[in-house]
């Protein structure tokens, strides 16, 4: 339980910015460690995604309590909160300063690129286990791509109503998958 | 997320809109979330400690509460065909998510071939290569302080 603490402070200090960073870095712990199967963790994500609540807690919380029950829920999201709590209410002066300083943008800089780097994997990741399927003689399903297709065009017009878009996708995938 | 911050905590006199785009350019670069970090500030600025930590947990509350429900009985709900399948149709939506936030933060990350670079690198250690994030995030760090130690040599040169 400490082990699951710890990956979730781990996993929050290094969350800049929205939830879409924390799910890289939630997914290679908790796959490695073998707590959730790369497919149990998808439809997690896609349960997080069309709940309320920032997507890394709605994570977290899932994580814990697949684990420990209602207690895992709590210090998964706990330990998920902490970091930033304690940097930013004990440090936000330090941090006002710093921000501009050449040392602190500058591993920012290499942070953020990094981090592209691993939502990418996140992405092929998901795409992968989604769409490639070894049991099919053809191992793509053509309505899921089709409907991948139909759905990235309905999100470019609709980026502002991400929700939206989940309950398309959702309504579209009852109908056809 | 953030315009409903700004509506909710503004109109109430909490705080002023320019506090607020303080609050928000702190959280951006700072460790942790963007949804905790500002309410920790909003709260710190309000009620100190006690404040700041009540809006965390109020921030936290609905999902803890909302997502161990669920999980509860997931197993049984992806049993139901239909469930199963509507929650294909999201994850389809995960991937555009997960590709559009990659151009969104992209596009203010990676500001010249170098990084792109460095991008791909990363992609390539944890995807080919296995190696923990940690390290990937180690080796920011590093990358950083040379950056770093290098300017400030040339600007000390010149």
């Amino acid at each position: 339980m400490i082990e699951l603490l710890l990956v979730f402070m781990y996993v929050g200090l290094f969350t800049i910015g929205g939830g879409m960073v924390a799910i890289p870095l939630i997914q290679q712990e908790v796959v490695a460690r073998g707590w959730l199967t790369l497919e149990e963790f998808i439809s997690m994500v896609a349960i997080a995604e069309s709940t309320p609540g920032p997507i890394g807690i709605n994570v977290a919380t899932y994580v814990g309590f697949e684990k420990f029950g209602v207690l895992g829920a709590v210090i998964a999201t706990f330990g998920f909160v902490l970091p930033s709590f304690l940097i930013i209410s004990g440090l936000t002066g330090l941090l006002r300063k710093y921000r501009q300083s050449l040392l602190v943008s500058s591993w920012f800089t290499y942070i953020k690129a990094a981090i592209i780097g691993l939502i990418g994997y996140a992405f092929v990741q998901v795409a992968i286990e989604t769409l490639v399927h070894d049991d099919l003689p053809t191992m793509f399903n053509w309505k899921e791509l089709v409907l991948l297709g139909v759905l990235a065009i309905i999100f470019y017009f609709l980026r502002k109503k991400p929700i939206l878009v989940i309950i398309i996708g959702a309504i579209l995938g009852m109908i056809f998958l | 997320m953030i315009p409903i911050i700004k509506r909710e905590i503004v109109s109430r006199g909490w705080i002023s809109e320019d506090e607020l785009t303080d609050y928000i350019a702190v959280s951006q670069t700072a460790p942790g979330m963007i949804a905790i970090n500002i309410a920790t500030l909003v709260g710190m600025h309000l009620k100190k400690w006690k404040g700041a930590a009540v809006a965390v947990f109020g921030v936290v509350l609905p999902s803890l509460v909302i997502i161990t429900f669920i999980a509860m009985f997931l197993r049984e709900l992806v049993e139901i065909q239909l469930v199963a399948s509507a929650l294909k149709g999201i994850t389809l939506v995960v991937i555009i998510l997960l590709a559009f936030a990659i151009v969104d933060i992209g596009k203010k990350a990676i500001k010249n071939v170098f990084l792109l670079g460095y991008a791909l690198i990363s992609f390539a250690m944890v995807f080919f290569f296995d190696i923990p994030t940690t390290l990937v995030l180690l080796l920011s760090f590093v990358f950083g302080t040379l950056q770093a130690w290098i300017l400030s040599r040339r600007k000390v040169s010149k």
